[in-house]
């Protein structure tokens, strides 16, 4: 079983060591991965800002990066990655019926990093350690719009030493949206701290989630917060997959 | 027209100027809150049958709209057998040249009204007032914001943004009101106040949550009664229906009201359900002697049949505000339309186009909570988005941004370029994070980047590159074989 | 084009060509839904939607009182004998024109009653001096039609011989339901109203507790344009 790894771009710009963990858990677990040389970027930023014309060129490269024969399955790192390409490369592809096509193809083969380790492969205790509380951020995309709830937290529930505290509406958006924190600040900034103040409250050490642009907001606003006396204690953020890949 | 209201300030300017303003803000964030909760309560109750009563109202509201021609026909037709007298506006001034009419040939100069978003989108009480005509809000929340003369910050309880104290000062001040501030007692003088208003007046006006097709019926939903005494003791009677409220018979009714309510507030009924069909019949001594039903499109027939033709089933229930991660903070008043939130974005744009609404459309995450919410399952992200297409398409976009978004295609679509962008970036802004590993407050100067500096902390590019641990890390391993 | 003066087909018109219809359909048959939600009252046997009905209208702040058919004069009346509601004084009734009122003696019983210092039973021919009685009265007698245990709501519609007021106008609403007619949803209800030949009443209110406002800060206020309290009785 060859998987085709798609990390985000966010892990290949900014955080390295998540696609790190990510690459070791997934190998304990016996699995072969590959890196497509040519994937970049799902590109979803155009189509929510309403660029759809302009995402097709770097939709098509995803496409061609992945849909391969050499590759049984995708796995994805973070939700909204992979969202894109199930939920909004049908509307870039609209005059394109070969990629469409392919995409339709390709989408039936797509898996959730969570999900892929406890639905494909079986595995709800990938053998971790953990010595700390955690909290998790449902996040929306793999929460609400791929309809993963249950394994990221089935899988947190199996790593030893792990403390998990559940927060407040904990499938509320962050407020990252893309594009949209970098439009609207005003508004992004104001549900962020919302969602730090959930977090804070639980008394957790780490909140870690399975989508890796919401750890870039949540973890910018801990940062401000700390930084300007609203926070008076480290949080450290992390994706899933370093909580799964630790061993104490 | 007026959906749209504040229009010479942009987005920003409402929601920074509605940020500082804590009462208003914590207030729509309790309402959200308790809404959610009841509603959330009530859902869970009626296990399995919520999902199916969504799908099946959305499966007769989706009927409807695809045969809109037909049951505007019979609603109209069956309306006017029941001795009603049907005005057909095709616009929003064509529906204010009828009302005005109706009073002219009454020479009446006074009314009563209870909440209808219909007349606040042609902004029936402005042109009346302008021609002399006393018209009178009587929900209560309605009747604070007419008195102070504000616009709504909720849908379902739109005078949030008042306190109890500003309340009573409101009513000192222009109603001789000389109580306390607890609600209860000015509730009980509105109630003692807008009595003799309900007897008195020549004219009731109110709108219309269901039209039913088979029987020419009009429904009002209310917990107040104010709708009822509109519809009980003037003698005339107007009804504001946007043709996007009928469904086709009786039974569907029964679906709408088990959605509704518990959607709204989170309550299983509200406390009054009113069908009405025709004047007073003969031999009863109150009921309206005469009632005329304004049956209004004003745009909406353009989202039949359209990319938007989902949003022609909402129902007005206000769930997704009460939802909204967005709608929290920037309240009613945030989005400069009297239809806000995440609906009234869909609803907004697609009535009155993009020349006038600033960034509205952009003014959500895409979270998805209000698609998940809908009663009647309308994909309300996906549409919000949709605009924002259709704004890029149309070229009613932001030109400044148009190279940025440019940029980035070209980035996203060529590894070579993105590998570049990766080798020329990361030591830029490791100088502008002065060696730490993200970028602080101080870098809010710099364009694009500001808009989430200003917040938040923004880590800085990695030095060691995913794809590049990869290569060595698959290079190691073949080693190692 | 002029302003107003439209036709049916000036608002047709633009609906038909947007649907791409070129004449407005003569008939559209309903489809075979899909969907048959299923509800709380599903199975549920005649009595124990009568309780539910009772519960249902307790969570909405309605008291409930239930008794025998013989009773329901004694009933009523031992509710208007407490005057007005937390001050006790003396208080005028306005009841509906009800064959089964006047067989079970209502009228008489209220008059009866020492704290009771008027009644005023509906009367077509009397016109506006209904609406005037209601207007000040404490207390507001109907008969309804029908209740829903689902929500614990009363179905009221209006006919000369109970108007709008008298579930409206009063302090208090008395609804008189009898428990052979209590149905599980608000769709029993609107099906048999479909099925009926003839004309709907003008109105078919259906009412579900005070009426009531949270308005001002989300304070629940009950009494605000209609009755301030609601009580129904159930007689089996």
């Amino acid at each position: 079983m060859k998987i085709a790894f798609f990390p985000g771009c966010m892990v290949d710009m900014i955080y390295p060591e998540i696609g790190i963990a990510a690459v070791n858990v997934l190998e304990r677990l016996g699995c072969d991965l590959e890196l497509p040389e040519k994937q970049v970027c799902c590109a979803q930023g155009l189509i929510n800002s309403g660029y759809v014309k302009e995402m097709v060129p770097a939709a098509k490269m995803i496409i061609d990066a992945y849909d391969s024969p050499e590759y049984d399955v995708i796995v994805s790192l973070t939700g909204s990655c992979m969202n894109a390409i199930i939920n909004d490369y049908p509307i870039v592809f609209a005059d394109e019926p070969e990629y469409l096509k392919r995409t339709e193809e390709l989408a039936k083969r797509c898996y959730e990093f969570t999900d892929y380790i406890v639905n494909q492969l079986g595995v709800t205790d990938v053998g971790a350690t953990f010595n700390d509380t955690v909290t998790y951020h449902k996040s929306c995309h793999v929460t609400r719009l791929l309809g993963i709830s249950e394994p990221p937290l089935q899988l947190l529930y199996n790593v030893r030493g792990l403390e998990y505290r559940e927060m407040e509406h904990a499938d509320r958006c962050c407020g990252f949206g893309g594009t949209f924190s970098f439009k609207q600040p005003e508004i992004a900034g104001e549900v962020v701290y919302e969602k730090c103040r959930t977090i804070i409250e639980t008394g957790a050490n780490v909140v870690c989630g399975a989508d890796v642009p919401c750890l870039l907001n949540i973890k910018g606003a801990l940062g401000r917060m700390r930084s300007d006396g609203r926070l008076d204690r480290d949080i450290r953020v992390m994706h899933i997959a370093q909580i799964l890949d630790s061993r104490g | 027209m007026s959906i749209l209201y504040n229009t010479d300030e942009t987005l920003r300017e409402r929601v920074t100027e509605g940020l500082k303003d804590e009462f208003k803000h914590n207030a729509i964030r309790t309402a959200q809150e308790v809404f959610y909760t009841k509603r959330g309560e009530l859902v869970k109750e009626m296990g399995i049958g919520w999902q199916q009563l969504r799908m099946h109202a959305t499966e007769v509201r989706n009927h409807v709209t695809d045969n809109l021609d037909y049951y505007v026909k019979q609603f109209a037709e069956n309306a006017e057998a029941n001795g009603c007298i049907m005005h057909y506006a095709p616009t929003g001034d064509d529906a204010l040249w009828e009302v005005l009419d109706i009073f002219e040939k009454h020479g009446a100069s006074y009314a009563v009204k209870s909440k209808s978003m219909m007349t606040e989108e042609v902004g029936l009480n402005e042109v009346l007032e302008e021609t002399g005509i006393t018209i009178i809000e009587t929900d209560c929340a309605e009747n604070i914001l007419q008195t102070a003369g504000s616009k709504p910050s909720h849908i379902v309880v739109p005078a949030l943004h008042f306190d109890r104290e500003a309340i009573m000062k409101i009513y000192k001040e222009k109603r001789g009101y000389d109580g306390s501030s607890v609600p209860e007692e000015i509730t009980h003088f509105l109630r003692k106040i807008l009595r003799k208003e309900f007897m008195d007046a020549e004219v009731g006006i109110r709108g219309c949550n269901f039209a039913v097709a088979s029987t020419g019926s009009v429904t009002l939903v209310t917990n107040e009664g104010n709708g009822r005494m509109v519809d009980s003791f003037p003698k005339v009677q107007i009804v504001f229906v946007g043709i996007d409220r009928i469904v086709p018979d009786l039974e569907s009714l029964d679906t709408m009201l088990a959605l509704l309510p518990r959607s709204a507030v989170g309550a299983k009924m509200t406390a009054y359900f009113s069908l009405d069909s025709g004047p007073r019949g003969a031999g009863e001594v109150d009921g309206p002697e005469e009632v005329h039903i304004v049956l209004m499109d004003n745009g909406r027939h353009t989202l039949a049949n359209s990319e938007f033709s989902d949003m022609l089933r909402c129902m007005r229930c206000g769930a997704c505000l009460n939802i909204c991660p967005v709608y929290r903070h920037i309240t009613g008043h945030g989005y400069g339309s009297i239809y806000p939130g995440p609906m009234g974005i869909v609803l907004t744009a697609g009535l009155v186009g993009y020349d006038d609404i600033d960034s509205m459309a952009f003014a959500c995450s895409l979270c998805g909570a209000c698609t998940e919410h809908c009663p009647v399952s309308i994909p309300i992200h996906d549409l919000i988005r949709q605009h924002r297409i259709n704004i890029v398409e149309q070229g009613k976009n932001h030109a400044i941004e148009v190279p940025i978004f440019k940029a980035l295609a070209l980035m996203w679509s060529n590894v070579d370029v993105y590998n570049y962008a990766m080798k020329m970036g990361t030591p830029v802004m490791k100088k502008l994070a002065h060696g730490e590993d993200a970028l602080a407050k101080d870098s809010a100067w710099i364009p694009v980047v500001k808009g989430w500096t200003s917040t938040r902390d923004f880590d800085c590019l990695s030095e060691t590159r995913f794809r590049t641990w990869f290569k060595e890390h698959k290079k190691q391993q073949g080693g190692g074989k | 084009m002029a302003l107003g003066n439209k036709s049916l087909s000036d608002l047709l018109n633009p609906i038909s060509k947007q649907l791409e219809h070129d004449v407005v359909a003569e008939h559209v048959d309903l489809p075979e839904w899909e969907f048959v939600p299923w509800r709380v009252t599903d199975g549920k046997s005649a009595a124990e939607l009568v309780d539910m009905f009772a519960s249902e209208a307790e969570k909405i702040r309605v008291q409930v009182k239930r008794c025998k058919r013989d009773e329901l004069a004694a009933c009523v009346a031992s509710i208007v004998g407490e005057g007005v509601p937390e001050t006790g004084e003396a208080c005028t009734v306005v009841c509906a024109s009800d064959e089964r009122f006047a067989t079970a003696g209502l009228y008489d019983a209220l008059a009866a009653e020492e704290k009771v210092s008027d009644v005023t039973v509906w009367d077509e021919a009397k016109g506006q001096a209904n609406v005037d009685a209601a207007y000040v009265a404490t207390y507001g007698v109907t008969y309804a039609s029908a209740g829903i245990a689902e929500t614990g709501t009363v179905v009221q519609p209006t006919s000369p011989a109970c108007g709008r007021a008298v579930s409206l106008l009063p302090l208090v609403h008395i609804a008189v339901v009898d428990a052979a007619t209590i149905e599980p949803t608000m769709l029993t209800v609107m099906k048999a109203y479909a099925d009926a030949d003839g004309k709907l009443p003008s109105q078919i209110c259906f009412i579900s507790g005070p009426s009531a406002t949270a308005d001002i800060e989300l304070v629940r206020v009950e009494g605000v344009h209609g009755p301030m309290y609601v009580r129904y009785v159930v007689v089996e």
